[in-house]
């Protein structure tokens, strides 16, 4: 017997994220900006140490989409960047969102936009100061235990509890309990996330609890500058499993 | 009536035949993609045992072949698919539209595993083969075809020195022209299953770190069982999906039917006969001339006409008429 495998490499900076920080983005957190009005834009995006990367964006009433989402660990590269592509400009429906991801290693970014077109620069996000109303902020938190969410502009503070999904129960399943290429429905989906909104009255929650891996989305409806820090680990903490039914004695084939 | 009859009795024949059977050897490989995997297979294999049974229809069969395999290589390669956290879509209300999520995949690449147990140890066959035997005329002016199925196999067999190469003169060829060949399908024991499971679970699990990220993974993937079946497409037991795999998906008994097949219907004969037959050998004698000088005689040969050949339930009878 033999085996082989191609290793591939394991996104460490995912399990190593203790904190979110709304003025830096970084693996595990978006920021998603919504275009209410029409018009070009110009996008800073910064990060640690480098030339700043500008994007185009153009927000028209018309066949445009209405979201895209920019993974800026690819931006720096042209051949990975999954948008931009020879120097087309980026277009996005009145009302739509682009979001800013980082989908993997430690660097942190920063964007900023401005609106072209008028005598002054007007910016419309500097998120390093703060997330305008109408804007979007998630994180993905996957360090079970307790976090401690703020945000010092509306004084706002909750609880969030991440808690481990339920590990499967390992073995064979049950004979025809699935049909041909059909998962167990007991499999664990983290697509699933939880919307919370934060105002002048602070959270719409005292306490939120995810599964670890599901994402907490925040609805900025007054400006704000979220933090989401990791005060007490704790691997043990698990949801109740779901049992799978109890596999039976194996029947004699029949020839 | 035929001016030479010659019999041939069922030992005498199981000893022609067993001479044939040690020389069928057999090496194959193919692989296959299904899309999320890749199976192949690397397998040797030779035939032992088998008894020979005369048949008053003038049938020749023979029964309970064992087919050995030297080497029964399978390999399995599953392309491990993205495994990731996040993702998702929120309902918004109107006018702001729904958002959809990114997501954070756990590996940066989609990493392969691959297994190559040989099952030789675990895999048992039997074959049997009835036919009737049929004559050939071989003529040894016309030249072989441009493709010649055949040709390799003779010329490995003629190297083993196990046939004689054919001739530069005709030859009355006897094959056995298979009418059916049993082969049993492959059937693999649950212990094989569970060989291939383990190790492929090992590998899975190699590629897992560990504490509660490996946890997280488990619980993403739903297990590391469940989840080598899903991307095999498994909806049962892996030793019947194996089964499947060589006895459908790779037809590797089709191979051996088709092998064994051409091998006694088409390429070796089991007895030949010499167009013409030579009577008296090439001699130099010393007895014709008086003098006692040595005379080179000419072998004698005559001419082989309408060869046949039937068995009955005792003996395999091969009947000519000899001469012009």
């Amino acid at each position: 017997m033999s085996s082989n495998q191609k290793q591939a490499t394991l996104n460490r900076a995912l399990f190593a994220q203790r904190s979110f920080d709304s003025s830096r983005i970084t693996v595990l957190s978006t920021l998603i900006h919504r275009f209410e009005e029409a018009g070009d834009f110009e996008v800073f995006i910064s990060r640690t140490n480098r030339t700043p990367l500008r994007l185009l964006i153009t927000v028209v009433d018309g066949d445009a989409p209405y979201q895209h989402n920019l993974d800026l660990s690819s931006l720096q590269n042209p051949k990975e960047r999954d948008c931009c592509r020879d120097g087309a400009n980026l277009r996005l429906h009145v009302g739509g969102v682009l979001g800013f991801f980082t989908s993997q290693g430690v660097s942190t970014f920063q964007v900023r936009i401005v609106r072209l077109g008028s005598k002054e620069k007007q910016v419309f996000l500097n998120h390093a100061e703060q997330i305008p109303a109408g804007d979007f902020f998630t994180v993905t938190p996957l360090r079970p235990g307790i976090y401690r969410v703020s945000d010092p502009l509306n004084k706002a503070e909750m609880a969030l509890k991440v808690v481990m999904p339920p590990l499967p129960e390992e073995g064979k399943v049950e004979k025809g309990a699935k049909t041909k290429g059909e998962r167990t429905a007991s499999t664990y989906r983290p697509d699933q996330p939880v919307l919370v909104s934060v105002g002048k009255k602070g959270f719409d929650r005292r306490e939120v609890s995810l599964l670890s891996g599901q994402t907490l989305v925040f609805q900025v409806q007054s400006a704000a500058r979220l933090r989401v820090d990791l005060e007490k680990e704790d691997e043990a903490v698990t949801a109740p499993p779901k049992k799978r039914p109890d596999k039976p004695a194996r029947t004699t084939k029949q020839t | 009536m035929a001016d030479l009859t010659v019999a041939v009795s069922e030992s005498a024949f199981q000893r022609l035949f067993v001479v044939l059977r040690d020389s069928i050897r057999w090496e194959a490989q193919d692989s296959t993609s299904f899309g999320p995997f890749t199976a192949g297979y690397h397998v040797k294999g030779h035939l032992e045992g088998g008894s020979v049974d005369f048949r008053s229809d003038n049938s020749v069969l023979i029964d309970e072949l064992d087919v050995r395999w030297d080497q029964f290589q399978f390999t399995l390669g599953l392309d491990i698919p993205e495994i990731c956290v996040g993702g998702g879509c929120i309902n918004m209300p109107w006018p702001i539209p729904d958002i959809c999520l990114p997501r954070w995949c756990v590996f940066s690449a989609n990493p392969d595993v691959s297994i190559s147990p040989d099952l030789a140890a675990f895999v048992a066959q039997e074959l049997s083969v009835a036919g009737r035997p049929v004559v050939r005329y071989y003529d040894a002016s016309v030249p072989p075809p441009l493709i010649d199925p055949c040709g390799l196999l003779r010329d490995m067999l003629v190297n083993a020195s196990v046939i004689d190469p054919f001739p530069d003169h005709n030859q009355w060829h006897i094959h056995l022209n298979p009418d059916f060949i049993d082969l049993d399908l492959f059937d693999f024991a649950d212990i094989v299953g569970n060989l291939i499971e383990n190790a492929l679970t090992a590998a899975v699990t190699a590629l897992l770190p560990g504490g509660w990220v490996r946890n997280l993974i488990l619980a993403i993937i739903g297990g590391i069982a469940d989840f080598i079946r899903w991307l095999l497409d498994i909806p049962d037991e892996i030793d019947e999906w194996l089964s499947d795999l060589f006895n459908i998906s790779f037809g590797l008994g089709d191979l051996l039917i088709q092998l064994v097949g051409e091998f006694f219907g088409a390429c070796v004969p089991l007895l030949r006969v010499d167009d013409p037959l030579e009577v008296l050998a090439k001699e130099i004698s010393t007895s014709v001339l008086l003098s006692g000088a040595p005379v080179e005689l000419v072998p004698v040969t005559v001419p082989v006409r309408n060869l046949s050949v039937r068995v009955d339930d005792v003996e395999m009878v091969v009947q000519a008429d000899v001469g012009g």
